[in-house]
């Protein structure tokens, strides 16, 4: 069995009323609740706008996406806003093919 | 005549200078005697030492106060014997012949002075033969048939015991009520009886199913039997209920319907019948019989077939039990596998599905075929068929039930809407209605349809799913430029409806990110990756579907190398060429 | 028409068949096993004297590079609609017991192990084909379901002995009776028995009658694990294929310049025939057996013959590896009987 890299999330505040969530490791089946554990959190915290760092991802499955449509939704309700600041290839490449870029703000 | 050696060994069991006539059944004499038969010619400085020579009295309460049998013969007759050989072998009177006692003194061919163990008249004697020169013998007996008694018990114990190990090992070993039954008819015939028979809870239409054991046949014999023939046993049909819960031997064997037993078997001497308990409910029952010369069952035997039946019924009930959820998850997971693919019109289908999960079926992954008007109108109806294969999220049954509920839905609407974009938007709302959360799936779907001059037309639908491949005639490979939403996510969603044509032979291959997104290759930690996938496909020109579709998922396969982490679904379209 | 008489018939319309079945020609291939099916001849006699030679041919074929691979499997793919149009036709009423038949874990070789279902079921047995490549764990759950009196297991290269072997021990586990059969267990057997199969037979038809006979015990007696496989250098082995394969690939960049002008690909096939050899090296290691290395270092220089690679990058791959396994007693022995085996019959290596 390949070996896995267990997500991390990290917590980071920039400026007032906004919080950084920076990822690193695998965002798959096993781990997309932790994910969406740590979203609810800080939105719940009250914070006006999460910024997500995902380019420290190795591996995003549909359960991993499923996870960010979940943050998404939270934001929403949460009536909070949502960006993603960094992103690697492989990821826009998915986010594309899913057709997730229309909902998502991506970094240019 | 007679050597110092055997002198002294006559010294040893108690002889030397004595009177004759032991036993008072020797009468006096110099010949004929213990004595005599011990010292016919003592060696020199024995006889005169008179204070060292018992009298006859002595020397005969020595001898018969000896736990082991003594018998002296002289040529073949019996000529004295202490009271413990009286005892264990009353034929061998002074004055016969030692072989009219039979084998006991009678042993040509074995050798001296070693035991052997002979049965005499219900009692065990080890016996051993000592010559004195070329006229004596004497026989040494000892009564062993408590001992052996003893060891028998052990030994039977232990066989008992072996054979519940055993039976505890085989009953063990399967989850599949026939082959416990099988595994427990095995082990009864021989150990317990001569024919063994389970006869198992009636089942559909209150036939019950039996297997019987024949000795020396290698396949077993199997078959049903109603209500009227398990009436015929006696015994067996209380069994069957469960009572009473112990083995029923006082049947009477002469009512045994001749079916019961194997062909040949002649008359059954002793039968019993016992109920094979199981969890709350009898599991079946043990039908034991021994032929015409048999022992009866006894009270030993019997307590051994009630531990045994009990293992037995365990196993078989928790076969049932299994089997039964096993039924009970074919039907509900049936509609989950992967369908046989019909042949529309013009165009060739193979589909291949892998689950991540080897022990099911079933997964995330799906793909279907549904043909205009269902299932009934055959195969080569005109009009068009739907294609889809998608990926919903998640793993396992979860994820495969979910899938279910798409291909479903897709049927349904199928009655309504027939153009795939409007299709595919209609099953996003489904999904977003959907009481289960994170209902997400990424589909391809296509409406076949024969093209006017051969080959066929697709219009496709890509939804947040890796777009199909087109193999060419020339063997060029192409990537269907097409994407959309994923659905269950967003209430809007975002499709390129784009149509695709297939010239005779051409192939459009579906396929789920299981077979991309694969894991392995000489590093063992590379991803498949499209690339590596349209070089597989270009490789395929001139293939069958189904051709293409192994030969996919067996490169898959090597890739992955045994690192399975996610389910494979392959769907592959080859337009048919004129004939 | 009596079978004698068939024979040179049968002769000739194997000629045709390979014909059919080489220009992927599904309907003419299976017009010719109907036509004689109608004739008489016996649907196993089909089976087993006109389709089963006729791939053996097709395997030939894409050895000595006559035929490419996609030639190879739509000739196969005729042979398995031809096999299917022959028994939709016979269809006896099973009479016997019941019999699962599944190839190893990984075999992608399954029209030999179909024939065998096939003329199991010919012969009135209630058969359940798995086909190819079935996982150990999806077998084990179809024998508690539907628990058969055995598994005929059917594994063509030797590649997935270590994989055969794990699928009879969890058999036996479950009760069931293993009868191993398929070139991957040896001409004579021999990795079937030590494998602790409790039969094997050479041919479908064998397998068939041994089973009729009750060759096979009702409840297997699994065997010891071979005591060879205690050193470990499989296990071992296994593990550092990745990294041996890199090793490989550097040094043979350095021993082959022309390497440099490598295309991706090309340097992945390259890798990916490193990896066969690895593979092969690790199978005879489990069963011990420096002939089937041989074999199959033969066999594959024979291949790459046909195929214009240049011999040396064989031989120089067998060198490669027994330089990195120093620590392999098993392997290094096994290697050199292969580097003799490539360089056709004499070893330059000392010990």
């Amino acid at each position: 069995m390949l070996e896995k890299t267990p997500l991390r999330t990290e917590v980071r505040s920039c400026e007032p009323g906004t919080v950084l969530l920076v990822l690193t490791g695998d965002l798959d089946y096993d781990t997309a609740a932790e994910l969406v554990a740590a979203a609810q959190e800080v939105l719940g915290g009250g914070v006006s706008r999460l910024d997500l760092d995902l380019s420290g991802l190795d591996f995003v499955d549909s359960s991993g996406l499923a996870a960010l449509i979940n943050v998404y939704n939270v934001a929403r309700e949460q009536e909070a806003g949502l960006r993603i600041v960094a992103l690697t290839s492989y990821l826009r490449h998915l986010f594309q093919v899913t057709a997730l870029d229309h909902i998502f703000e991506l970094p240019a | 005549m007679t050597t110092a050696r055997s002198a002294g060994q006559g010294t040893r069991s108690g002889g030397g200078e004595a009177p004759a006539g032991l036993h008072g059944e020797v009468r006096g004499g110099s010949h004929g005697g213990l004595r005599a038969g011990l010292c016919d010619d003592p060696p020199d400085g024995f006889q005169d030492d008179a204070a060292r020579v018992p009298d006859e009295a002595l020397l005969r309460a020595v001898v018969d106060a000896c736990g082991e049998g003594v018998v002296l013969c002289d040529a073949g007759q019996v000529v004295a014997r202490n009271a413990a050989a009286a005892r264990m072998l009353p034929a061998a009177r002074p004055g016969t012949a030692a072989a009219s006692a039979g084998e006991a003194l009678s042993d040509p061919g074995h050798p001296e002075g070693e035991s052997r163990e002979v049965a005499v008249a219900g009692r065990r004697l080890l016996v051993r033969r000592e010559s004195f020169g070329t006229r004596h013998r004497a026989w040494y007996l000892r009564d062993v048939t408590a001992e052996h008694a003893r060891t028998e018990a052990l030994l039977a114990e232990r066989r008992r015991t072996g054979f519940l190990l055993e039976a505890g090992r085989r009953l063990a070993s399967s989850l599949n009520p026939r082959r416990c039954a099988r595994a427990a008819v095995e082990l009864a015939c021989p150990f317990l009886a001569d024919a063994a028979m389970v006869v198992l809870p009636p089942a559909a239409r209150r036939q019950a199913p039996w297997l019987r054991s024949v000795p020396g046949r290698p396949v077993m014999q199997e078959g049903v039997i109603g209500p009227a023939e398990v009436a015929q046993v006696p015994g067996l049909t209380e069994a069957l209920a469960g009572f009473p819960p112990v083995p029923s031997r006082w049947l009477d064997p002469a009512q045994v319907p001749e079916w019961l037993l194997p062909e040949g078997f002649g008359v059954a001497a002793h039968l019993l019948v016992t109920p094979l308990p199981g969890n709350g409910v009898p599991a079946g029952a043990l039908v034991l019989a021994r032929g015409a010369g048999g022992e009866p069952f006894d009270e030993e035997t019997e307590t051994l077939v009630r531990v045994f039946a009990s293992r037995a019924g365990a196993a078989i009930s928790a076969a049932a039990l299994y089997q039964e959820q096993g039924e009970t998850n074919a039907i509900l997971t049936g509609g989950l596998l992967p369908p046989r693919l019909p042949q529309p019109a013009g165009a060739e289908l193979a589909g291949s599905l892998r689950a991540a999960q080897q022990t099911s079926l079933v997964g995330g992954d799906f793909y279907d075929v549904c043909l205009p008007g269902g299932e009934a109108a055959g195969g080569e109806a005109g009009g068009e068929a739907l294609l889809v294969l998608g990926d919903v999220c998640g793993k396992g049954a979860r994820a495969a039930v979910l899938a279910g509920q798409v291909r479903q839905s897709l049927r349904a609407l199928l009655l309504l809407e027939r153009r795939p974009g409007r299709l595919v938007a209609l099953l996003n709302r489904c999904l977003l209605a959907s009481a289960v959360p994170n209902s997400f799936v990424t589909l391809v779907l296509g409406s076949l349809a024969a093209a006017a001059g051969g080959g066929v037309r697709l219009e496709l639908v890509v939804a947040g799913h890796p777009p199909p491949l087109v193999l060419r005639a020339d063997g060029t490979v192409e990537e269907v430029a097409s994407r959309g939403s994923m659905l269950g996510a967003m209430r809007e969603v975002v499709l390129e409806p784009v149509t695709v044509e297939l010239a005779p032979a051409e192939v459009c291959l579906f396929y789920s990110d299981g077979i991309t997104e694969a894991f392995g290759g000489p590093s063992g930690r590379e991803m498949y990756g499209g690339a590596r996938l349209k070089t597989a496909l270009a490789g395929c020109a001139g293939m069958p579907a189904s051709a293409v579709v192994e030969r996919l998922e067996q490169l898959s396969t090597e890739w992955l190398a045994g690192r399975v982490q996610d389910d494979r679904a392959l769907l592959a379209v080859r337009a048919k060429g004129v004939r | 028409m009596s079978v004698a008489a068939l024979s040179p018939g049968l002769r000739a319309a194997g000629e045709r068949y390979f014909d059919r079945i080489g220009h992927a020609d599904e309907f003419g291939a299976v017009d010719v096993v109907l036509e004689l099916l109608e004739a008489g001849m016996p649907a196993e006699r089909l089976l087993l004297d006109l389709i089963a030679p006729a791939q053996r041919r097709v395997g030939e074929l894409w050895a000595a590079n006559d035929w490419s691979v996609a030639r190879e499997h739509a000739a196969t793919a005729v042979s398995e609609r031809a096999v299917a149009a022959v028994v939709a036709r016979v269809r006896p009423r099973p009479h016997l017991g019941r019999v699962t038949v599944a190839c190893t874990d990984g075999e992608y070789h399954a029209l030999p192990t179909r024939l065998l279902a096939e003329v199991l079921r010919l012969r009135g047995w209630h058969v359940d084909f798995l086909g190819a490549s079935v996982p150990g764990p999806h077998l084990i759950t179809h024998l508690h379901q539907t628990g058969p009196d055995a598994v005929a297991l059917g594994c063509a290269l030797a590649l997935r002995l270590p994989r055969a072997h794990a699928m009879i021990s969890a058999c036996q586990a479950v009760g069931v009776p293993v009868l191993a059969g398929g070139a991957g267990f040896g001409g004579d057997g021999r990795f079937a028995r030590l494998l602790g199969a409790d039969a094997w037979a050479p041919s479908a038809d064998a397998a068939a009658d041994l089973l009729a006979e009750g060759g096979l015990p009702s409840f297997p007696s699994p065997a010891a694990a071979p005591a060879h496989l205690d050193d470990e250098e499989y296990t071992h082995l296994t593990r550092r294929r990745p990294l041996l394969l890199q090793t490989a690939m550097g040094a043979l960049g350095a021993a082959f310049p022309a390497m440099a002008s490598y295309s991706p690909a090309q340097l992945e096939a390259t890798a990916e025939d490193l990896g066969h050899i690895l593979d092969f090296l690790g199978a005879a290691l489990y069963v011990d057996d420096e002939e089937l290395f041989s074999e199959f270092v033969s066999w594959t220089a024979g291949v790459l013959r046909a195929r214009g690679v240049p011999q040396r990058a064989l031989g120089g791959g067998l060198r490669l590896f027994h330089g990195e396994l120093r620590d392999f007693p098993r392997a290094r022995r096994i290697l050199q009987c292969g580097i003799a085996a490539a360089d056709g019959g004499h070893s330059e290596l000392e010990n």
